[in-house]
């Protein structure tokens, strides 16, 4: 075998080993073994090299602002935790006090969303409030679109955990229509801040409620 | 350290600030940003040669990965998952401007400029203890572009040639002949710097 025939093999052998007559060349002739030292060793230091360079101060502060022009990032403050405090307990473990402790959370979700629907009705920010008008306005009769996801989650509650049903019912019937109120506010002004805030809060709480539902209701 | 242990903050997991992150957390995130900026910087940078462009596509690395991070499911390592996704913007990138320069379809024959110089006798010119890193990074800068990526994929970040293959749309056997001839420029450039660094003593 000559050099230039082992060359040619080389990129594809280099790893793996080449067969008997490859290997009886690079054992004899010192060309090619100087090369494939030099090539793997090339190889070695390439490995041992570590990432050194950190992006300057600016590169974070080009992605935050495109997050907030995006509207995706928000105050850690406003986070959600991702499941409601309360203990965990396995399905198969799931007794009396699970079930409370589930209505009890479900209920501490819609209390939550008619107090911050209401809050957003008695605390107009920038609305002259007129006298002639009661102070606190009824809630308007919101739409509440229940859609396929939903019917399929209180379907298997109620074949799986039919006490819970119309607790889980009630609360996706709020929740959504937390998330119809928020979202009409965002196509009223879309550059409405608070009002994006609203409504990822809203999905959030939706969320919980599908969290919760799989986590301790569903098999 | 596992991903679940790894505190990047106080009282703060590396999972916890991805699940925050998940629910629109600013703060999580760029504890997740700081804990992974440099690697993905240093990716960027030398797969690209170029500081401007490397600021560039560490940023839109991280808001892809913020547009994304609900759909990361711990199936790899949370910086596995971040090195992909960096590499694709960086490719996304590169074959936008037309680049490689290298074409990766060419003929897999050694050229014979490519080819080991025929210099009998010239053993003690192996490269074996002479490379030091700062050589070694100038020379990698200098690589053409696409000799550059695959070498910068390969032999620097780990990814496998049948990754490499799929990630650059190429044959396995094509990013071997790429990777091949990247390390024989590699050989050069450091032989050429070894012998200016002798002239000057």
């Amino acid at each position: 075998m000559t050099c230039a025939e082992f060359q040619k093999v080389l990129p594809y052998i280099i790893e793996t080993g080449g067969n008997a007559e490859e290997e009886g060349h690079l054992e004899s002739c010192p060309i090619c073994s100087d090369l494939v030292q030099d090539l793997k060793y090339i190889a070695e230091q390439a490995k041992l090299l570590v990432p050194m360079h950190d992006p300057p101060a600016g590169v974070w502060h080009g992605i935050k602002g495109a997050l907030e022009r995006e509207g995706f990032i928000r105050p850690a403050a406003m986070v959600l935790p991702l499941r409601a405090p309360v203990a965990v307990f396995s399905p198969a473990r799931w007794g009396t006090a699970g079930q409370l402790a589930a209505i009890a959370a479900l209920v501490l979700i819609a209390l939550g969303i008619m107090l911050y629907r209401n809050r957003d009705r008695r605390t107009p920010t920038h609305a002259t409030i007129n006298v002639t008008q009661p102070a606190v306005q009824p809630m308007a009769a919101a739409p509440v679109v229940v859609d396929d996801d939903d019917i399929r989650l209180l379907e298997a509650v109620e074949q799986q955990a039919p006490a819970m049903a119309d607790t889980y019912k009630a609360s996706l019937e709020s929740v959504n229509a937390y998330i119809s109120d928020a979202r009409k506010r965002v196509e009223e002004d879309p550059a409405d801040a608070e009002a994006r805030e609203h409504l990822l809060q809203a999905y959030d709480q939706k969320s919980m409620v599908y969290e919760m539902a799989l986590a301790r209701s569903l098999q | 350290m596992t991903q679940a242990k790894k505190q990047i903050a106080p009282g703060l997991s590396e999972a916890e600030a991805i699940d925050r992150a998940k629910r629109g957390d600013a703060e999580s995130f760029e504890a997740l940003y700081g804990l992974h900026k440099r690697r993905v910087y240093s990716l960027c940078l030398r797969m690209t040669g170029n500081t401007a462009e490397a600021e560039d596509l560490t940023q839109e690395a991280f808001l892809q990965l913020y547009r994304k991070i609900a759909t990361f499911r711990g199936e790899s390592a949370f910086s596995t998952w971040l090195h992909r996704l960096a590499v694709n913007v960086v490719l996304m990138h590169l074959r936008k401007k037309g680049l490689p320069e290298v074409s990766l379809e060419e003929a897999l024959e050694p050229q014979q400029e490519d080819g080991p110089k025929k210099d009998i006798g010239a053993r003690d010119n192996v490269l074996a203890g002479s490379i030091d890193r700062v050589n070694l990074e100038r020379a990698i800068e200098s690589l053409p572009p696409g000799y550059r990526i695959i070498f910068v994929l390969h032999d620097i970040e780990g990814y496998e040639h049948n990754e490499i293959a799929e990630m650059m749309g190429c044959s396995i056997g094509n990013s071997k002949s790429q990777l091949h001839k990247a390390r024989m420029k590699l050989r050069d450039l450091l032989k050429v710097s070894r012998a200016e660094k002798a002239t000057r003593r």
